[in-house]
């Protein structure tokens, strides 16, 4: 139940796509980020990964 | 039906877009069509179908902050209010600890049934003290709104 910080590919600081993220998406090939503001991030992807204890998601784009 | 096209549309939360995404509409159009006694004739036709789209290489992208990743240190790439951040983030955290004191004291609960009542009230301790200091923090909470 906590937030989560939202990371592409890995999670490292510069893959950073959105904190505070309370709500997460997927739906037809898109993950869409919705963070404690209403701010949202949209990426082409999948879910790779979700430590709910840590917080943290990975998200894999879509290969171009 | 296979075409291509490239359109401005919205996404749920209103901001317009200049790239494609793939989605659902409907075509409307005409097409001749005989019937088992002769009769040919033609009548429009509703067809709701999605395109998948392709994107240029990888598409995260923030929707109305460009900054949203560092909107604490108060970039100034948009009208957002850090302070307003603050405050939702500190309201979130009252509940979410005040959800927390809950479960805690459940824990505490299940210790007493398991024969520990010395753990049943260390814990439930615990769970008054943290609620106390949540309580102060609502308090700040309640100054800053």
């Amino acid at each position: 139940m906590c937030l989560s910080t939202v990371y592409k590919i890995e999670k490292r600081p510069e893959n950073e796509v959105l904190k505070n993220v309370m709500l997460i998406e997927c739906k037809n090939g898109v993950v869409t980020l919705t963070d404690i503001m209403g701010r949202e991030a949209v990426i082409e992807g999948e879910i790779a990964s979700a430590d709910l204890t840590g917080g943290t998601v990975v998200v894999r784009p879509k290969a171009s | 039906m296979s075409h291509e096209h490239d359109h401005e549309h919205m996404h749920e939360h209103g901001i317009p877009h200049d790239h494609e995404h793939a989605h659902e509409h409907i075509h409307t159009h005409a097409h001749e069509h005989t019937h088992a006694d002769g009769t040919t004739h033609t009548h429009p036709h509703e067809h709701a179908h999605s395109h998948p789209h392709t994107h240029e290489g990888d598409h995260g992208h923030p929707h109305g902050c460009p900054g949203a990743a560092n909107c604490a240190s108060d970039c100034k790439s948009c009208d957002m209010d850090p302070r307003a951040e603050i405050v939702a983030l500190m309201q979130y955290m009252v509940n979410h600890n005040t959800a927390h004191a809950n479960e805690l004291a459940q824990l505490a609960g299940r210790l007493k049934e398991l024969g520990d009542p010395a753990g049943y009230d260390q814990v439930m301790q615990a769970v008054s003290d943290f609620e106390k200091g949540n309580m102060r923090l609502s308090t700040v909470l309640a100054a800053m709104k």
